[in-house]
């Protein structure tokens, strides 16, 4: 069986200019949602405190709520947690909540719940404190900043540092999307998240090389073709490895999404994001701006 | 047919890889309840037979000329020269033979010359010494270790090397200062992927220690110190005392001077402060060494006191480690009371015993008077109901640090419980002496700033024995008993980092990921199959190799497996089949472009193989990063991940050429393929 019978022959480079709407639409959408709503950092940044409940029956939660908040004057989040049958509860609690309580936490949750609901598990209680948030938060950013690095000095260093660049912003129009969309499903920006951007990183750039390498080969082959019809074909020649690749992977991500549990929801949600964007991105950006670059280096000349 | 070597590098890196995936496997099998249990009795059980006969021996006399040595035995026990102990000195060298009562062992006649009958009966002597130091062998509470209780405060000496063969083979033994004795656990299995906290439920703490409250307790004294000398030596002073966290200020009043380096200064200051001059006084400072001593030496302090702790805990395999300057880490797996954990390890427990205040108010304390307070709780449901005030005099008479032992009791009138504590001997005797000056006084008991009890000292206590009452549950007793047992914390603890998952998420978050690695795995066999027929199988044999390739190599680096790391497998399985798509349509495109199925397949694998390195580089790289970055559960993600990739290249590039090979480049006749 086969995707196309033979190598297609789709006009894609002229048809770039809808590419670029389409990523432009979709990269000012991200912003606004960015610039509206703004990233709500997970206790894993932001420090504080997350414990999940398991209740054997249906959890109240404006009661739950309640009792909180009477206990402690801060701002508790209070949210259903895990599937369909929503009996489970995550209580995000703030930095200056953990330290009226002294640290003894579960047992305050125990007290402040037993009064009123006879049959729960705390079944998870993770903190992080103000100190540790804070470094997370720089050791991310220095994460994403030597991967860009790493990765702009190995593709100019295998290719060409137009590819290198090209390559780049492919990366930051991945990355951006792909958080635009998790703030727009209100998803909490958290190290799990950190570890979806970086994967992918690594996988949008597997992808985009692809087509580079094709790109490269092509243009040794066929030295007086015009880059924009060697890049045209390139593109073409690699289309269905490229569909083909990411509808496998899309598959056993999207088997994660579904079954593998709340916990790696977020990251398997941000994977099949990424996964589609990072597709586009190969064929719509990286090629593209690789073509521009090369113009705007002949203009110069 | 012709050997291939490609065949038998395939074949033998498939061997390995197995050969490192069962002990992993076997993990997983369902264990029969009590194994376990059975296994350890039996140990037990062996273990006394060989030590119970040797301590009935007393002394081994050499006799050089004779070349045998006499054994002294008290008479009660035979023994039996087959002991594994004893074999490990005798080397079936010597016979067992008697002379009337009396037992010698005799050097063989073929035996090496160059044996020295003392040495061996000094060896001897040395084991019999040592075995005698312990007192019993018995399980613990849980069954899961040994334990072997040594005479009070002895420990065995290293010379005894037999007896590691007994304690150490299957074992990891380690001592327990506090109670005398050793406990020996099964040795963690090696080469098995063990499962992350995430996953089989436990406790991840990364605490630090307030290290500055020990450098301000350092100055706090010094103040106090140079405040006496001054008013000893009539110098008039503004003020002495701590004006920041790290500097003791020193106000004279106006005209006054003094030679702050005159005899008492210098030997109080030492050369652990620097002193800056200023108008009308000093400002006294640690020096950075010496700031940089007290926290290390605090940190040190705080790691010896939790271990000692976490010992009593009874959890199966803790790991207690510093990490960087200020941080200890503690994984508990499998723990049951992440609550008790919490209290037992965060408690400072610095107890001092100090005497009430017969004159003065609480009100307005004088001079060298405090006033603390005892929270009163409802005894069922805790809540606080007041507080009371006792205005007591500030000086510690006699501190927890000489406890030497800690233990629960219960009244016998009422049903709470006490903490009953035995002193050493230097707290014995001063425990002797401050009862006996201040009987009819109240004697305030003083837990971490808060009055436990006061009781009246109704005589002279000699015995180095006393009680901390109070409303406790048995509970709060035994966690209290435990850490007066274990020492106090240098100073008070803060948490940078918890994370605890119960044992019922963790298995619900291992049954998640394997229903959908099997479902992603399944559907992804369906597709390979369905779409390249022939070569798909290629991929799916590929793919399964590839599997036991990452899980035998995180068996052989020992790595923990996480609930991220798990996703990195399944991330991986879909991008392995990356490699097999690029080779499968580039040797499609060849075969478009008319060129012969044999050069096809040349051809596609070389093209496929630049790009499937270049591409999967970069993955590398991001993981790289991700690894650096990471802490505990995106590591595992990152590992897994890299060897996914690395596995998926060797699979693909080469296990894949070799199934082309062996099913269609060996034939004479090569027409059709399904691709």
């Amino acid at each position: 069986m086969r995707l196309f019978s033979k190598v297609p022959k789709l006009n894609i480079m002229g048809k770039m200019k809808y590419g670029f709407i389409i990523s432009a639409i979709v990269l000012v959408g991200s912003a606004a949602s960015y610039f509206s709503k703004g990233i709500s950092y997970g206790i894993d940044f932001s420090g504080g405190t997350l414990i999940q409940i398991k209740f054997q029956d249906d959890p109240d939660l404006p009661k739950i709520r309640t009792l909180f908040q009477d206990k402690i004057k801060t701002n508790v989040n209070i949210t259903t947690f895990g599937d369909a049958e929503g009996k489970e509860v995550l209580i995000t609690l703030s930095q200056e909540a953990v330290e009226q309580q002294n640290g003894d936490l579960s047992s305050f949750v125990t007290e402040t719940l037993t009064a009123d609901f006879s049959g729960f598990d705390i079944r998870r209680v993770e903190t992080v404190g103000p100190k540790v948030g804070e470094e997370l938060k720089t050791k991310a950013f220095q994460a994403a900043l030597y991967a860009l690095i790493g990765i702009l000095i190995y593709v100019g260093f295998r290719f060409h540092v137009r590819y290198g660049l090209a390559a780049v912003v492919a990366l930051f129009h991945d990355v951006i999307i792909t958080m635009g969309i998790l703030i727009l499903f209100e998803r909490e920006f958290t190290l799990t998240i950190v570890a979806a951007l970086l994967t992918i990183i690594g996988y949008s750039l597997n992808d985009t090389i692809v087509v580079f390498d094709r790109i490269r080969e092509n243009v040794a082959r066929m030295p007086r073709t015009p880059l924009l019809d060697v890049i045209n074909q390139s593109v073409n020649e690699s289309l269905s490895r490229t569909v083909l690749t990411s509808v496998t992977t899309f598959i056993v991500v999207f088997s994660l999404f579904i079954f593998g549990g709340e916990i790696i929801h977020d990251f398997s949600l941000a994977m099949l994001v990424g996964i589609v964007v990072g597709t586009f991105s190969s064929v719509f950006v990286a090629s593209p701006v690789v073509y521009h670059l090369n113009a705007l280096q002949l203009k110069k000349k | 047919m012709k050997i291939s070597w490609k065949g038998i590098v395939i074949l033998a890196v498939l061997l390995v890889s197995i050969f490192y995936d069962v002990p992993t496997l076997l993990t997983f099998l369902p264990q029969e309840q009590g194994d376990n249990e059975r296994a350890m009795q039996a140990l037990l059980t062996q273990t006394k037979e060989m030590i119970d006969p040797i301590k009935g021996l007393d002394l081994a006399l050499a006799d050089s000329k004779k070349r045998r040595i006499q054994i002294l035995t008290d008479g009660s026990t035979s023994f039996s020269i087959e002991n594994k102990i004893l074999q490990g000195i005798l080397n079936d060298e010597f016979t067992l033979s008697k002379e009337g009562e009396d037992v010698y062992l005799t050097l063989g006649k073929n035996a090496d010359p160059n044996i020295f009958i003392s040495e061996i009966a000094g060896k001897l002597n040395a084991l019999f010494t040592n075995v005698r130091k312990i007192k019993e062998v018995k399980l613990t509470e849980d069954q899961s270790a040994l334990v072997f209780i040594m005479e009070e405060e002895k420990r065995l000496s290293p010379k005894s090397e037999p007896l590691k063969t007994v304690l150490g083979e299957r074992l990891e033994v380690s001592y327990q200062p506090g109670k005398s004795q050793y406990v020996s656990r099964e040795k963690t299995r090696e080469n098995v992927v063990s499962l992350g906290l995430d996953l089989q439920g436990g406790m991840y703490l990364d605490i630090g220690v307030e290290s500055e409250a020990v450098v301000k307790s350092v100055l706090d004294k010094l103040a106090d110190d140079i405040e006496n000398i001054l008013i000893d030596d009539n110098i008039n002073y503004e003020s002495v005392s701590r004006i920041t966290d790290s500097e003791v200020e020193l106000l004279l009043e106006a005209g006054e001077e003094f030679d702050l380096f005159g005899e008492k200064y210098t030997r109080l200051l030492g050369d652990r402060f620097d002193t800056l001059p200023k108008e009308d006084g000093f400002i006294i400072t640690l020096n950075p060494e010496e700031v940089k001593r007290l926290k290390e030496k605090a940190i040190e302090q705080a790691l010896e006191t939790i271990r000692n702790r976490i010992d009593q805990l009874g959890v199966k395999e803790p790991s207690i480690q510093r990490q960087g300057e200020d941080s200890i880490v503690i994984q508990l797996p499998g723990l049951k009371d992440p609550d008790q954990a919490r209290r037992v390890i965060a408690r400072v427990a610095v107890l001092n015993f100090m005497i009430v205040a017969d004159q003065g108010s609480v009100e307005a304390p004088e001079d060298g008077q405090v006033v603390l307070y005892e929270e009163i709780r409802d005894s069922t449901t805790k809540e606080l109901l007041t507080t009371k005030p006792y205005l007591i005099e500030n000086k510690v008479l006699l501190k927890g640090s000489r406890i030497r032992d800690a233990r629960v009791g219960f009244e016998q009138t009422g049903t709470g419980a006490y903490v009953g504590m035995s002193f050493d001997e230097v707290g014995k005797d001063e425990f002797a002496t401050i009862t006996e000056e201040n009987v009819g006084r109240l004697l305030a008991i003083v837990l971490d700033g808060k009055v436990q009890s006061a009781p009246r000292i109704n005589e002279k206590i000699p015995g180095g024995e006393a009680q901390i009452t109070g409303s406790f549950t048995p509970e709060e007793a035994t966690e209290l008993a435990l850490v007066l047992r274990s020492g106090a914390l240098p100073a008070p603890i803060v948490v940078h980092e918890e994370r605890t998952v119960g044992a019922s998420l963790g298995e619900d978050s291992v049954r998640k990921a394997l229903i959908s690695l099997t479902l992603g795995f399944a559907c992804l066999i369906l597709f390979m199959m369905f779409y390249y027929r022939m070569a798909g199988i290629f991929s799916v044999l590929a793919l399964i190799f590839n599997l036991l390739l990452i899980v035998s190599a995180l068996a052989y680096f020992q790595a923990t497996l996480t609930l991220p790391g798990m996703a990195g497998i399944i991330l991986t399985i879909g991008m392995a089949v990356d490699a097999n798509v690029l080779i499968f349509e580039r040797i499609r495109e060849e075969l478009n472009r008319g060129s012969p199925i044999r050069a096809s397949i040349n051809t596609g694998f070389q093209k496929a193989t630049i790009t499937i390195l270049d591409s999967n580089i970069t993955t590398i790289l991001a993981a790289i990063v991700l690894f650096q970055f990471g802490t505990g559960p995106i590591k595992g993600f990152a590992v897994t991940l890299s060897i996914g990739i690395l596995a998926s290249m060797f699979t693909s590039i080469f296990v894949g050429r070799f199934l082309f090979e062996v099913v269609y480049l060996n034939r004479k006749n090569l027409d059709t393929i399904s691709i």
